[in-house]
């Protein structure tokens, strides 16, 4: 049987793997020497045994297609993707960058809102997105920290360029399976690592933890943590267990918690203990039925007031959305000069603004060739791949577009990279993206996490988990 | 520990041990009417009927079949009903989420063990149980349960997770041994009347081993309510609960911290100190009905004191 | 003019609830125009009281009363001296170029948009043909015509309509009251790119009596009010009461300012226990006072 990665064939894509001329790329060398010796039939064997070990582990996200939820693995991907030492130390300084210019943002729009009186970002723009919330205009956070916890997506184009594709400041999540998938490959294939020694990831939780210790408010060195989570139907309920257990901290639910005079306590056994500092899994609305969905069943009565009088930290903090509102990116290279008088590190990807009218005459003009996206959705719903849509969906975008323009923007298709990826026959280029996770306490973190995904048809970009998307582990070297 | 996940773990633990309780009442039901007794006839509505009123939540809101199919009426509302919150799947659904809402608390096996059980009764067909007969099944309905028993005591720290679980396992166990006799017909002291009691209660073996030759019926009564190691006794569940509560709250035995370590006590120190005799002259159903009350009375102090509803400023 | 208030607010509650969490608007302003010199709030059952000011500039208090209970009782007390004319005069000269290049005008963006309560829907829209749009020269003059035709338009009517009621609703039922009035001249100001907002108060119905010498005090007069002011530079936040048909005079106290009536409304909660509309029985009652020796 012919070497299984003799089938590679090489792509009109930036290869991750190979250079133009299909030879390894220095970092991919020693991988590919590995899968070069490899028996395709051990291959399909192992997958088979891996993927039944996630399953059995419950490393599984919920899609909503029905009522309850359905559980699904995310299906893991064999081959690592690697990141080199340089190309990582880049992607550090370039998100690292973003995040100290977003939470100046926050800082600034919950705050003296310069950068809307000094004309950067129009009022407008900012007081109409879904995710502006009134109710922290004024707000002190301890520290002025917005961001404690964000995954920044980045693609590469077809020249290698990382380009910022969307900022996830809410509640990111893919953390468990960056460290399922690393723990998993190193049981299953310890072979793969031969040549390799990447950085760890299993101290992510020790670093959240210490990110979420400085975070708490002044003063306090040992305050009380807990991850509040939705509960076991949220799509992300075995990361909220996962995090919880390693990190040592109480895993609550809203009704869990309690508001009395200000102060924030989980009712225990043993009575009520104060807490200092939620992780909070929930999103903005649901957080305190007093100020917010007053039907909510998930969040704390009173919660706001005792985050208002400095009690409690919230991460991330409340109206965090409003930076990573897909209407507002566009205006991130110019908060990035405005707030650090630096150029941006990492390029954004051009987007047209369909609020304004002629950006939104160029878009609807061609709706064929560009990705339409709703700035109201995430985890790709709500989006309009134009080159393989159907005229009726373009239909259907074009009158959501002239009722509502504020709430779409477009894009470009940028062509994602590829990258070695087993398929049924064996091994095929798919696209991938790269999710790195920051950490904000004191100061910046970058752990060396970052969770890969790949789109796993033939040709597809949406890397989503909910739209038929993987993950890889991801090796960053040194 | 946070009070939710105390109250997840208590109603987990009551949950499989009632699901494994009614499978083998159903079981015994089965057993002992499918040659013994003539379908429809007196004695086999009579077992059915008791089926019934154990299978339901014991707040008097059962349905009353009647007629031919009270066998197999009786057999769905108890297995498979999703309206009867206290039926075989019902029991088992609530462990689940209870387990899945703890799971970060939770050793793998016992997760597993709760998770295979449910999943083994979500895929069961009710159709096919009724012509292959349902023996199989509720055989692993117990199978189950009692590995999950095992598991929990082997796997877990003994500590206070491992006290609301004994607590609502031995609350659960008591308060069905104390509703299994009170189904019991006090005009029909026959032999197999009391077979049939001690069968649901799993008591049937070790009372004749206990009772070597009796043939007194009231032994088994005694036997049921006040044996001092049988583990299904009510006096001998009573008594787990007592020093599981006196665990958590590092009172010593002999005083109380708390309401239901009070009662508990004073329940437990009834169940030492009574005599059979008192029992006959009360009645055995009324008796019965004295000591479940006391002990729904434990389990609302128990939420009272360990996860309030209301709480406590 | 000095006043004193009592505003008490009860609710009863058919069966025992808990966790009650209250927000209050009750707490008088301060301003150029009036200020507060005393201001108490007793809760029963006891609760600690907690005060922030929103972003509005309002004072809020809040508090959480966590055992049983099926009544909540909310009384606050307040003094207020009010320093506005007792016959106020027209503001001439707000040009509409004045307005939108006003620095602040930029920042208007809540007082200009629709808000929960005041939708531009379109039986607003005809009551804005009906009312005409303002000219570019004298705003003021157009913010009181405005409020003239709501006024005219419209009849005070307690049973027409609820707390919940919309700019449309009430526009369609010809009636309502103050809180229905304010919000339709708000409306109107915002269809018009005026920026405005809602403000909820009370005003001394005793006024007219006092001036006559009859009486000094008018004891549980029905005095929680409500009315609209607009954005009109150089005089910044200028009020106008559809309800009278009148400028605001020292006989109205301001209590808080929002985009409508969600933002300011005197008492809201949340409680666990009951269904959160589950028949509780409601009173308030509110006595306004004038000192003597005016």
């Amino acid at each position: 049987m012919q070497p299984l990665l003799e089938r590679y064939a090489r792509v009109d894509f930036y290869d991750e793997f190979a250079d133009g001329d299909g030879v390894p790329r220095s970092h991919y060398v020693g991988l590919a020497r590995t899968l070069r010796s490899i028996d395709w039939s051990d291959f399909q064997h192992r997958v088979a045994t891996v993927n039944a070990v996630l399953l059995q582990r419950g490393v599984t996200f919920t899609v909503y297609a029905d009522a309850r939820g359905t559980e699904r693995i995310l299906p893991f991907d064999l081959i690592p993707r690697i990141v080199p030492g340089d190309e990582w130390s880049l992607i550090k300084r370039g998100i690292a960058q973003r995040v100290y210019a977003l939470n100046a943002f926050l800082a600034d729009v919950y705050g003296k809102q310069r950068i809307l009186a000094d004309g950067i970002v129009p009022y407008d723009l900012v007081f109409s997105s879904l995710f502006f919330n009134r109710e922290m205009i004024g707000f002190k956070l301890p520290h002025d920290i917005y961001i404690h916890v964000s995954g920044v997506d980045l693609i590469r184009g077809r020249d290698g360029t990382y380009y910022v594709l969307e900022d996830n400041l809410r509640t990111p999540s893919g953390i468990s399976y960056v460290l399922e998938n690393r723990d998993v490959l190193k049981r299953s294939f310890p072979r793969l690592f031969e040549h390799y020694q990447p950085l760890p990831v299993d101290d992510y939780p020790f670093r959240l933890r210490r990110a979420l210790t400085n975070a708490a408010p002044f003063g306090n060195v040992e305050p009380t943590i807990v991850l509040l989570t939705p509960g076991i139907y949220n799509s992300a309920y075995f990361e909220h267990t996962m995090l919880a257990r390693r990190m040592g901290c109480e895993l609550v639910e809203g009704h869990d918690l309690i508001v009395r005079d200000n102060i924030v306590y989980m009712k225990t056994t043993k009575g009520t203990q104060r807490v200092d500092v939620i992780y909070r899994r929930i999103d903005d609305d649901y957080l305190d039925p007093l100020y917010f969905k007053a039907d909510s069943s998930l969040g704390v009565a009173g919660l706001m007031d005792a985050y208002r009088a400095g009690n409690v930290v919230l991460a991330n903090a409340v109206g965090s959305g409003v930076a990573d509102d897909k209407a507002v990116y566009p205006y991130v290279p110019a908060m990035i000069k405005y707030y650090l008088g630096e150029d941006p590190v990492l390029p954004n990807v051009p987007t047209f603004d369909c609020n304004d009218e002629l950006q939104r005459r160029h878009v609807l003009g061609h709706l064929d060739e560009l990705v339409v996206k709703n700035t109201n959705q995430s985890g790709g719903y709500g989006m309009l791949m134009g080159p393989s849509s159907t005229r009726l969906d373009r239909e259907k975008f074009k009158l959501a577009i002239e009722a509502n323009p504020r709430e779409f923007i477009a894009q470009p298709i940028i062509p994602l990279s590829c990258h070695p990826t087993i398929v049924g026959e064996g091994i095929a280029p798919r696209h991938i993206d790269l999710r790195p996770f920051v950490l904000y306490g004191a100061e910046i973190d970058v752990p060396a996490c970052a969770l890969t995904r790949v789109a796993l048809q033939d040709g597809s970009l949406v890397v989503n988990s909910s739209q038929g998307g993987g993950s890889k582990d991801t090796w960053v070297l040194d | 520990m946070l009070s939710r996940v105390a109250e997840s773990l208590y109603w987990m633990s009551r949950n499989i041990e009632r699901a494994e309780s009614l499978a083998r009442i159903i079981d015994v039901a089965f057993n002992r009417t499918v040659d013994r007794l003539a379908a429809g006839s007196e004695p086999a509505r009579r077992v059915w009927s008791s089926v019934l009123e154990l299978a339901g939540g014991g707040d008097g809101d059962i349905p009353s079949f009647e007629g031919p199919s009270l066998a197999n009426d009786a057999f769905t509302y108890g297995t498979f009903s999703t309206e009867n919150r206290s039926s075989v799947i019902s029991c088992i659904r609530i462990a689940r989420s209870n387990a899945l809402s703890v799971r970060a608390e939770l050793t793998t096996e016992v997760w597993e063990t709760i998770n295979s059980m449910y999943l083994f009764v979500e895929a069961q067909s009710p159709r096919a149980i009724a012509r292959e007969g349902p023996s199989s099944f509720l055989r692993k309905v117990r199978d189950g349960a009692q590995s999950f028993g095992g598991i929990v005591d082997a796997t877990i720290t003994h500590d206070d997770e491992w006290s609301f679980l004994q607590i609502g396992r031995f609350l659960e166990r008591a308060s069905m041994t104390t509703r299994i006799l009170k189904t019991h017909d006090p005009a029909d002291d026959s032999a197999p009347e009391w077979q049939r009691l001690l069968e649901m209660c799993c008591a049937s073996e070790p009372f004749v081993r206990a009772q070597r030759l009796s043939s007194d019926p009231s032994e088994a009564l005694a036997f049921l309510f006040l044996h001092r190691s049988f583990p299904r006794s009510v006096r001998f569940c009573t008594s787990e609960v007592e020093h599981a509560l006196h665990r958590l709250s590092g009172t010593a035995m002999g005083s109380y911290s708390d309401e239901a370590e009070r009662l508990t006590g004073r329940l437990q120190a009834m169940l030492d100190f009574v005599g059979l005799e008192e029992i006959l002259d009360e009645g055995p159903a009324k008796f019965s009905a004295r000591i479940g009350a006391r002990l729904d009375a434990v389990g609302m102090a128990v939420q009272t004191s360990y996860f309030p509803r209301i709480p406590v400023a | 003019m000095e006043f004193t208030i009592l505003h008490q607010t009860t609710y009863r509650y058919p069966v025992k609830i808990h966790e009650s969490y209250t927000v209050c608007h009750l707490q008088p302003l301060s301003d150029a125009t009036q200020y507060c010199t005393k201001y108490e709030l007793q809760i029963a059952p006891r609760a600690r009281v907690f005060t922030y000011v929103d972003r509005f500039g309002n004072q809020v208090q809040h508090f959480g009363v966590l055992p049983e209970h099926d009544l909540l009782s909310i009384t606050a007390r307040s003094s207020i001296a009010t320093v506005r004319p007792a016959e106020p005069e027209p503001n001439p000269g707000v040009t509409r170029e004045a307005l939108v290049s006003d620095p602040a005008y930029a920042s208007m963006y809540d007082f200009l948009r629709e808000s929960t309560y005041v939708a531009f829907g379109p039986e607003l829209r005809a009551l804005a043909a009906i009312v005409g749009a303002p000219g570019g020269e004298d705003l003021d003059a157009w913010f009181a015509h405005a409020g003239h035709e709501v006024h005219a338009g419209f009849t005070y009517d307690k049973s027409a309509t609820t707390v919940r009621t919309t700019v449309d609703e009430s526009i369609r039922l010809r009636g309502g009251v103050c809180q229905d009035f304010a919000h339709i001249l708000v409306a109107l100001c915002r269809f018009h790119a005026i920026p405005a907002r809602y403000v909820s108060g009370y005003i001394f119905s005793g006024h007219d009596a006092l001036r006559n010498g009859q009486s000094n005090a008018i004891l549980g007069a029905e005095a929680s009010h409500a009315w609209c002011e607009a954005y009109l530079p150089p005089y910044g936040w200028v009020g106008y009461d559809p309800t009278n048909d009148r400028r605001i005079t020292d006989c109205f106290v301001k209590i808080a300012v929002g985009r409508d009536y969600r933002d300011v409304s005197p008492v809201r909660g949340i409680y666990k226990g009951a269904p959160q509309s589950g028949g509780s029985e409601l009173s308030v009652n509110v006595a306004m006072e004038a000192l003597a020796g005016q």
